[in-house]
This record gives C-alpha cells, sequence and structure tokens, in this order.
C-alpha cells in the first residue's frame, strides 16, 4: 500500500493504481496514434496482408498464456499467500515472452526471404514500425518481470508490473488483427 | 482462492477460443465484415484482459475513469481524424 | 475525511514526528543538496532556473528574426541561418519555456500547498522529471546551435522527412524526450489532486489555480504520446528510409499534420489554462472579493481542455483537407470561444465596483486579459473557414498566437513570478519598478505584434526573410518594439535578483490573499505545514486569511 491521507472525499483510489493506469492511458494514445496510420494504410490498400498469420496467432496464443501466468502470480503475491509463490508464474511469464521474441525473430527473416524489406511497401513499412515498437515494450516487460522474480517484491509492485505486461499483451491483441487479418 | 485461479482459467480458455474464432474466420471470403468480426473479436479480448485480468471490473470508479480516459479521446482523434479523411473530394 | 491532522500528506509519519519549522531554502545549500532535492519546491525552483535559462537561448532566434526584418534585403542572415534561427526560437520556446513555464515552477510549488499536503504524490518522479526535462533541453539546443534545424517547430512533412537539411532526427529526439518530462508531471498533478487533499479540502474549494492545473494535466497525460508517435514516425521514414507519410508509397502528409495538432492545438492550452488560473488568483485577491461564479470558471477549465481536443483541424483548411471535415472543425473551434468568454466575463464581474489594488501582478494580469481577449478574437478570424485562406501562413497567424502564447501566457507567468515571489523567497520588490516593467511589457508587446497583423493582413507571408520595401515601416515598428519587450523581461531578472538580499521581508501573507499557501511562513518550511490544516470555509472567504492578515504593502 502506498502512502495515502484519505483526505479527498469519496477518493479511495491508491496514487500507484491511479497512476498507473493514468500511465497505459498516455501508452493507449500513442499506440493508437499508430492504429490509426495502419488503419489509413489498410484504407489505402487492396490485397490480403502478406504476413504470416499462423505465427502471428501462435504469438497472441503466447502472449494470452503469459497474461494468465502474470494474473496468477499478482493472484498469489497477496497477503494471505506465502513468500516466493509468485516467482514460478513470474518466471514463466517471462519465458513465454521470451519466446515470443524469438518467434518474432523467427517471422522476420521469413518476411525479409519473402522481400517483405522495410522501404517501398507502406502496410510493410508500419508493420516494422509497430512490431518493433511493441518488441521495445515487450522486453521492457521481460526485464520487469524476471526482476521481480529475482528479488521479494512487493504486492503492489507485481501488480504494477502486472498491469503493464498485460498492458503489452493488450497492444497485441490489436496489432494482431490489424497487421495479419487483412481480408483480400 | 481457488475459485479466483478458476476464473483466471476460464478466461485463458475464452481468450484462446477467440483467438481461434478470428484466426478461422480470417479463411472466409468476408471482405468488409471481416473486418468487423476481427475487430469485434479483439474489442472483447480487450474486454476480458482488462476486467479480469487487470481487474478492473473491481477497481475504483475513479481508476476506471482513468483507464478510460486514453480510449475516450483515442476515438476522438481516430473519429475526427477518419472525418476528414474518408470525405475528401 | 476519516483521516485525521496527525496522518502527514506524505506519508512519511517520521517527518511528522519532527516538524522541522526552518524554510525549504535553509534545508541545505550545497549543489547537491539542490540536484538531489525531492522537495516540490526545490525542484520548482530547479525548474525556474532552467526555464529561465532556455527562454534565454529562444530569445536569441527571435532577435536574429527580428534584426534579419528589420531591412527588407537579406543582409543579417542566410535563408537557411533565418530558417534556422526562427526554428530554434520555435522549438525552444514551445517545449523548454512555455509548455513547462506556469506547472513546473508555479504548479510544482504550489499545489502542495494549496490543497494541504506536504508534497506531490510522487516526489522522486517530480525530480525526474526535471532531469529529463533539462537534459532533453540541452540535448535540443546544441543539436539546433550546432547543425541545426531549418524545419520551423512543425517538423511538417514531406520537408522535414526527405528535403529538410540540418539535424531534424536528433531535434526531433529531444523534443520526444522531454514528452516523458511533460507526462510525469501531469500525472503527478492528477494524482495529487485527487489523493493529497487535506481533510475538508472539497473540489468546490479548491483554488481556480488547482482547477486549471488539473485540467492542465489532463492535456499533458493524453496528448502528449500523440505527438510523440507523430515524432517517432518522422525518424523511422528520415532516419530509417521506412516510408510512413511519403505519398509515393501511398502515405499521407496530411496525417502527420492531424497527429502532430492533435497535440500541438491543446498545446496551446496547455500553455493558457495554468495562465488563466493564474490570473484568477491575482483578480480575486487585489478585488479582494470571492470569483465570480466560481463553478462556471472551475468546469470552464474543463471545459476548455475537452474542447480543445475537437479543434486541431483548424491548422489544415488550407491544406487540403476534406471541405466536410474543415466545417466541423471550423464550427467546433469557434465553441471553444465559450468557455474563454466565461472566465474572462467572470473576471470582469469579480472587478466589477471591487475595491481594487492595483499592484504590479494585478497590472500584469489585466495585461493578460487585454491581450488574451484580442489574440483570442483574431483566431476567430482564422477559425472561419474563408476568412482563413486569406490570412492562412500569413504573419497575421504569427501575431495571434503571439498575442495568446506571449501576451497571454508568458504575461501570466510573470504575474504569477511577481504575486508569488513573497511567497517563495521571503522578500518583496520594488513595486515601482515592477509596475515600469508591466507598462514597458504592453506597450513593447503591442508595438512588436500588432503590426504583425496589419503586415499579415497586406499579405506578408510568415517564415520570409525578405520583403517588397513598402512593408518596412510596419517591420521597424515591430523590431523597435520587441527592443522594448526585451527591456521589459530583462527588468525583473535585475530587481528580483536584487531583492533577494535587499529586498523587505514579506510576512506569511503580504497581499492578504486567500489560499492555503498564505496560511504558512514565507518562504514555506521543508515539509509546509506542522499540523494538516482541516479545512471548514469556502474558497476565496475571509476565513481563509483569517489567522494571517497582514499588513498589505
Ligand atoms: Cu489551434
Amino acid at each position: 500500500m502506498t502512502g495515502r491521507t484519505g483526505a479527498g472525499p469519496g477518493t479511495t483510489a491508491s496514487p500507484g493504481q491511479l497512476g498507473l493506469w493514468l500511465f497505459l492511458s498516455t501508452e493507449v494514445m500513442m499506440f493508437g496514434a499508430l492504429l490509426l496510420a495502419i488503419t489509413l494504410a489498410r484504407l489505402g490498400r487492396s490485397g490480403a496482408a502478406p504476413f504470416d498469420k499462423g505465427l502471428g496467432a501462435a504469438n497472441t496464443a503466447i502472449l494470452l498464456t503469459s497474461s494468465l501466468l502474470v494474473a496468477v502470480a499478482v493472484e498469489r503475491s497477496g497477503p494471505c499467500s506465502g513468500p516466493g509463490r509468485a516467482r514460478l508464474p513470474l518466471v514463466g511469464a517471462a519465458a513465454l515472452g521470451v519466446a515470443f521474441l524469438a518467434v518474432k525473430a523467427v517471422e522476420y527473416r521469413a518476411d525479409f526471404a519473402k522481400g517483405l524489406v522495410p522501404g517501398p511497401d507502406l502496410f510493410v513499412n508500419l508493420y516494422y514500425v509497430a512490431t518493433a515498437l511493441h518488441a521495445v515494450h515487450l522486453t521492457i516487460g521481460v526485464a520487469l518481470l524476471a526482476g521481480l522474480a529475482l528479488v521479494r517484491p512487493q504486492p503492489s509492485t507485481v501488480e504494477a508490473a502486472g498491469l503493464y505486461w498485460h498492458f503489452v499483451d493488450l497492444v497485441w491483441v490489436f496489432l494482431y488483427p490489424a497487421l495479419y487479418l487483412v481480408p483480400g | 482462492m481457488d475459485r479466483r485461479l478458476k476464473g483466471l482459467l476460464t478466461v485463458w480458455l475464452l481468450l484462446l477460443a477467440l483467438l481461434g474464432a478470428t484466426f478461422g474466420l480470417s479463411f472466409l471470403p468476408w471482405g468488409a465484415w471481416g473486418n468487423a468480426a476481427s475487430l469485434g473479436i479483439a474489442a472483447a479480448k480487450a474486454a476480458l484482459i482488462v476486467t479480469v485480468f487487470m481487474r478492473l471490473g473491481a477497481s475504483q470508479p475513479l481508476v476506471r475513469l482513468a483507464a478510460g480516459a486514453g480510449l475516450f479521446w483515442l476515438t476522438i482523434l481516430m473519429a475526427l481524424t477518419l472525418a476528414d479523411v474518408l470525405t475528401r473530394v | 475525511m476519516t483521516a485525521t491532522s496527525t496522518d502527514p500528506g506524505t506519508g512519511t509519519g517520521a517527518a511528522r514526528a519532527a516538524f522541522d519549522p526552518r524554510p525549504y531554502t535553509a534545508a541545505g545549500h550545497t549543489l547537491r543538496s539542490w540536484l538531489t532535492t525531492t522537495d516540490h519546491k526545490r525542484v520548482a525552483i530547479l525548474y525556474l532556473i532552467a526555464i529561465t535559462g532556455f527562454f534565454a537561448l529562444g530569445a536569441v532566434g527571435a532577435v536574429l528574426v527580428r534584426l534579419e526584418l528589420a531591412t527588407p534585403r537579406p543582409d543579417l542572415l542566410s535563408a537557411e541561418t533565418y530558417n534556422r534561427a526562427f526554428t530554434m526560437h520555435g522549438i525552444v520556446m514551445v517545449w523548454f519555456f512555455l509548455i513547462p513555464s506556469i506547472p513546473n515552477v508555479f504548479g510544482n510549488f504550489l499545489i502542495p500547498l494549496m490543497i494541504g499536503a506536504r508534497d506531490l504524490a510522487f516526489p522522486r518522479l517530480n525530480l525526474l522529471s526535471w532531469y529529463i526535462y533539462v537534459l532533453a533541453g540541452l540535448f535540443t539546443i546544441v543539436t539546433l546551435v550546432k547543425g541545426g534545424v531549418d524545419t520551423g517547430w512543425t517538423f511538417y512533412t514531406p520537408l522535414s522527412t526527405q528535403f529538410a537539411n540540418g539535424h531534424v532526427l536528433l531535434a526531433a529526439a529531444g523534443v520526444f524526450t522531454a514528452g516523458f518530462s511533460s507526462i510525469l508531471t501531469g500525472l503527478n498533478f492528477i494524482v495529487t489532486i485527487h489523493t493529497m487533499r487535506a481533510p475538508g479540502m472539497t473540489w468546490f474549494r479548491l483554488p481556480i489555480f488547482v482547477w486549471s492545473h488539473y485540467a492542465t494535466s489532463i492535456l499533458l497525460v493524453l496528448a502528449t504520446p500523440v505527438l510523440a508517435m507523430a515524432l517517432i514516425l518522422i525518424v523511422a521514414e528520415r532516419g530509417f528510409g521506412v516510408g510512413i507519410f511519403d505519398p509515393r508509397l501511398g502515405g499521407d502528409p496530411l496525417l502527420f499534420q492531424h497527429l502532430f495538432w492533435f497535440y500541438s492545438h491543446p498545446a496551446v492550452y496547455i500553455m493558457v489554462l495554468p495562465a488563466m488560473g493564474v490570473v484568477t488568483e491575482l483578480i480575486s485577491t487585489f478585488a479582494g472579493r470571492a470569483v465570480f461564479g466560481y463553478r462556471f470558471v472551475a468546469y470552464a477549465s474543463l471545459a476548455i481542455a475537452a474542447l480543445g481536443f475537437l479543434v486541431w483541424g483548424h491548422h489544415m483548411f488550407v491544406s487540403g483537407q476534406s471541405m466536410y471535415a474543415s466545417v466541423v472543425f471550423s464550427f467546433l473551434s469557434f465553441l471553444v470561444a465559450v468557455p474563454s468568454a466565461v472566465k474572462v466575463y467572470n473576471w470582469a464581474a469579480t472587478l466589477y465596483r471591487a475595491e481594487i489594488r492595483f499592484t504590479a501582478p494585478l497590472l500584469y494580469g489585466l495585461s493578460f486579459i487585454g491581450l488574451f481577449v484580442f489574440g483570442g478574437l483574431t483566431g476567430l478570424i482564422l477559425a472561419s473557414l474563408a476568412l482563413d485562406v486569406h490570412a492562412h501562413d500569413t504573419t497575421f497567424v504569427v501575431a495571434h498566437f503571439h498575442y495568446i502564447m506571449v501576451g497571454g501566457a508568458v504575461t501570466a507567468y510573470l504575474g504569477a513570478m511577481h504575486f508569488w515571489w513573497p511567497k517563495i523567497t521571503g522578500r518583496l520588490y520594488p513595486d515601482a519598478l515592477a509596475k515600469l516593467s508591466v507598462l514597458l511589457l504592453y506597450v513593447g508587446f503591442n508595438l512588436t505584434f500588432f503590426p504583425q497583423y496589419i503586415l499579415g493582413w497586406l499579405g506578408m507571408p510568415r517564415r520570409y526573410h525578405e520583403y517588397p520595401a513598402e512593408f518596412q515601416v510596419w517591420h521597424l515598428l515591430s523590431t523597435a518594439g520587441a527592443g522594448l519587450l526585451a527591456f521589459a523581461y530583462l527588468l525583473p531578472l535585475v530587481y528580483l535578483p536584487w531583492s533577494l538580499r535587499w529586498g523587505q521581508r514579506a510576512g506569511p501573507n503580504p497581499w492578504g490573499a486567500t489560499g492555503l499557501e498564505w496560511r504558512v511562513p514565507s518562504p514555506p518550511p521543508t515539509h509546509n505545514f506542522d499540523r494538516i490544516p482541516t479545512v471548514t470555509w469556502e474558497a476565496y472567504t475571509p476565513e481563509a486569511t483569517a489567522e494571517t492578515k497582514d499588513t498589505p504593502p
């Protein structure tokens, strides 16, 4: 629990939680602007998306599962459970994050082999910008989760890192259909 | 505690089912309706993650407001920009 | 409400146990003690120093521009250097002076005091925000001076991505980084105002200054990330050859303008809303009255913030934007005038038949009103679809936004400086000199920018470094005015520091003002309040000053 006066009438949200959700709102605006750019690019092109939607789906499943593990970790870091019980799910989620990045790397290789390189095509360019930016966020998330697995964190810290991780998952939930599932 | 865990697992299974649905539907020749379907499914997935995994369902109204603010203003950005792009002559 | 006065605002029980009555300025005199402070008041001072420095650097760009324009021929600067000079002026003044000016100096210093808290919700984040700001600022300055950028502060594509010479990438990186500072500050303020108010300090007992900073923070938090994405996409296109706005790939240069103005129009309100908050405090204090129509003024802040997000397309009327969208944006732009006018009328009503004390801070406040109203009204001309076609990209636009951002925001910043200086430093400054600088400011400002309205209407394009000889009279007047204005800005830089040593000592409440900040000593102690006050009175009522009546100068 973060220190709080509880002075403001009618407000009982903790400062940390409120601040984190506001931060996530800024992230929504940032990725949202990118989704807008993707939407416009899709309006201006025809034909199905050239990317491997099977690998994209696999990665979605990986992230959804990692989110489950993070939710379990948050559950287990509560006051009524023993110390260290959050460690295993945290490690698992971080490992799934790494797996996501590995799949992404394989996918980039295949894209390059197909000639889908950054530069000549607007939609492909946005694909690279969006997935790279998402990967940066994900990498930060992996570092956070792995770090928490090493120490004995406060429940509120696990919750905060968890919210961030779910958000990274959430971004992918929208990037997947936006980039991969374009009807022909 | 166990009930909570069961709830999380259920949501996870639902999410995977939705993923399967959106993946499967993408093979059907729906045209523009396919876009609507995949966007709708993404929104459903997001709603599950936000309310259950991120516990927004059980949060203070103020926190929900903070979370909704981004979505609200993003809608404005999208709507007014598209109002330009879609009506250019 | 349940919390008692023994529960300290910062949650540090130890601080409460041993309350240190010494002023925050005495908490340490080493450079280290300042650079590692998390006291919101000291961070505010750090901002004050940094912001003053950036203001001076931004002014150098303005001086170069005005000197070049004194003659029709391009004799002082080359076209390239001229472009770099106005770009430097714009980038530095917008992102490193105006945006952080009132919120980060006065908001930082005053919000916790005004709401009855011991600090902001996240004191360390506050210090981090300053470091990000200063490092990003220094980085950007070096970029702009060595190499330079010639795109203007707007970074329009395809100019910025394909044609511009100079360090667009580095400048974009600097502005992008500074955005984090904005976001952290806004987030800190919102959380603080929600969760740290003293017992009894309900929303409708908050000073309007706090309301307007709350509204400003919403803009900081939600608009800045869109600018961040626009800059990322510019960097991708220019730096990595990943075309996003490139028309040859089917990209849309107007998308950049949409993203840019989605931030940059609200950015104007980031500058003006805090200014309005300051002016409301000034008027109420020196009229000796509660703000007329308190709730309307408070809600008007939120309305301006909300409507401010809906009007950005008025910058794009001649860009090829859809006619239908332009109609909508034009209509919405007219709507923003309503809450702004609500504020102006309520200020007028507060002053009406009051026993007004014409102090220097109030004169700054009244100057704000005059210049802001004039800038706002000419804004309506620009928001009109047909008239904008004539005035677009002329110095009429330049004059308009300088009336709002310099005549408005900078004047209010100086008003705040003169009003809270005794609180911040514990010293009074020479009143006559302060009044002289207001006079110089008002005359100098109008002399600088009113001719630019006329020039623009006659067809003088902005961002040109040479012009037909018949325009020279107006340009000369403008340059002369800029000289006067420079004096008006330099004068406080002399007598305010002077007052630190030789100024008369100020009591806790030299103006007889209301507000919790006037109940603590000047300068305030490190932890602000010995006891967290329990508020039982409405904002701006005499009860608020009951205990601290001081002799007004
Ligand atoms: Cu505007």
